[in-house]
């Protein structure tokens, strides 16, 4: 490589750096408020999860509630998965597809694909999965009424008994430099029978309709510290690959430059010694 | 002696509100309800509606979604899915 080439590949990478470390601090930007957003939740989360488990724990036996109930004429399985709109994320995408497609392999026939975030739809249409529906967008303005829709959906085709169980796939927020897969239970409903703690309540209504209005919002806020969680991921891996990039790049380009004053030495004591060779020719 | 108990405000985005208030009021969904200190404990549905509550001196109102109140004896906790 002349000097020329090398220069150019320099003025190239430097550019390269500035994108990535633009999109490093966009997602820093979006990580904070991801992270804040996901701690925000998180009261509701564990009063309404304290108030459910306590309600069934009291529950009769006799007591029947759809969420409960696996249906027996089904084996049929709705996987959630949910993935990042965009890429540039590191691994948040990749090991989160490897994953899944393992499990597809075994059980793919009985399982139906509800996608949240355009890269899980691609990856699985490609692979000719059915996939009954998809969404994406969503992690743009992430709120608890933006997502209203999707858990509607997804509550509902449980209801409509096609389906044994209802899991979901993502990526849980563990620490932003390594994407963990995590499979959870949503539907039907388990909780851990445990004996009444608290004091006898005065119920208003009555304990079966404070269940039965309680346990969708449940449902919906568990879905929604999911969708919560794997944005926090995201955006949290999406920050920490880019400024590995931007190292990268940093790297290159200190190797380039010792290249480019290497070679331009050269060519001065090249230059130099042909001078140097002329005028003793001539003299 | 002191009349003012805990109450806080939760929804699934935010915490709205967290302080000592001494009265409470608000939209169950069987009709509406008011609170004091040393309530029995209650769970109760809340319809879409006002709340009410005394903060120190101040007298304050939200308007809130449909959402659930636990009361417990020295602390009262609203769930509601928003609120205007």
């Amino acid at each position: 490589m002349n000097t020329r080439e090398i220069r150019k590949r320099i003025v190239s990478i430097k550019k390269t750096q500035q994108i990535t470390k633009a999109m490093k601090m966009v997602a820093a930007v979006r990580y904070r408020k991801a992270f804040q957003n996901l701690v925000a939740n998180r009261p509701y989360r564990k009063e309404i999860e304290n108030i459910v488990s306590d309600l069934v724990s009291k529950k009769n036996d006799d007591y029947e509630n759809a969420y409960f109930v696996s249906p027996k004429k089904t084996v049929k399985e709705l996987l959630i998965l949910i993935t990042s709109d965009k890429g540039f994320c590191g691994s948040f995408n990749s090991s989160l597809l490897k994953n899944c497609h393992k499990r597809l392999r075994l059980s793919g026939d009985n399982t139906d694909i509800l996608t949240i975030g355009k890269k899980g739809k691609d990856f699985l249409s490609v692979r000719g999965y059915g996939i009954v529906a998809g969404y994406s967008g969503v992690m743009n303005n992430l709120n608890y009424a933006s997502v209203n829709k999707i858990i509607n959906d997804i509550l509902t085709r449980f209801a409509s008994k096609k389906y044994k169980k209802v899991t979901i796939m993502y990526n849980e927020f563990r620490i932003v430099t390594q994407a963990t897969t995590k499979i959870f239970k949503l539907l039907p409903l388990e909780f851990d029978q445990k004996a009444a703690v608290k004091s006898e309540f005065i119920f208003e209504p009555d304990l079966k309709t404070l269940l039965e209005k309680l346990l969708p919002k449940y449902l919906s806020v568990v879905i929604y510290g999911i969708l919560l969680e794997s944005n926090a991921a995201e955006q949290g891996l999406r920050m920490s690959s880019m400024e590995q990039a931007t190292k990268n790049t940093e790297e290159m380009m200190k190797r380039l430059t010792l290249q480019y004053n290497k070679v331009r030495q050269g060519n001065i004591t090249k230059e130099l010694s042909d001078l140097v060779g002329g005028a003793a020719a001539v003299s | 002696m002191e009349k003012t108990f805990l109450l806080e405000i939760l929804s699934p985005d935010s915490q709205i509100f967290k302080g000592a208030v001494s009265h409470l009021e608000g939209p169950s969904s069987i009709g509406s309800f008011g609170v004091l200190k040393n309530h029995a404990p209650l769970l109760a549905t809340l319809k879409k509606g006002k709340i009410k509550f005394e903060y120190g001196k101040e007298k304050k109102e939200l308007k809130i979604e449909e959402g659930f109140v636990e009361v417990l004896t020295d602390k009262v906790r609203i769930l509601v899915e928003g609120c205007v």
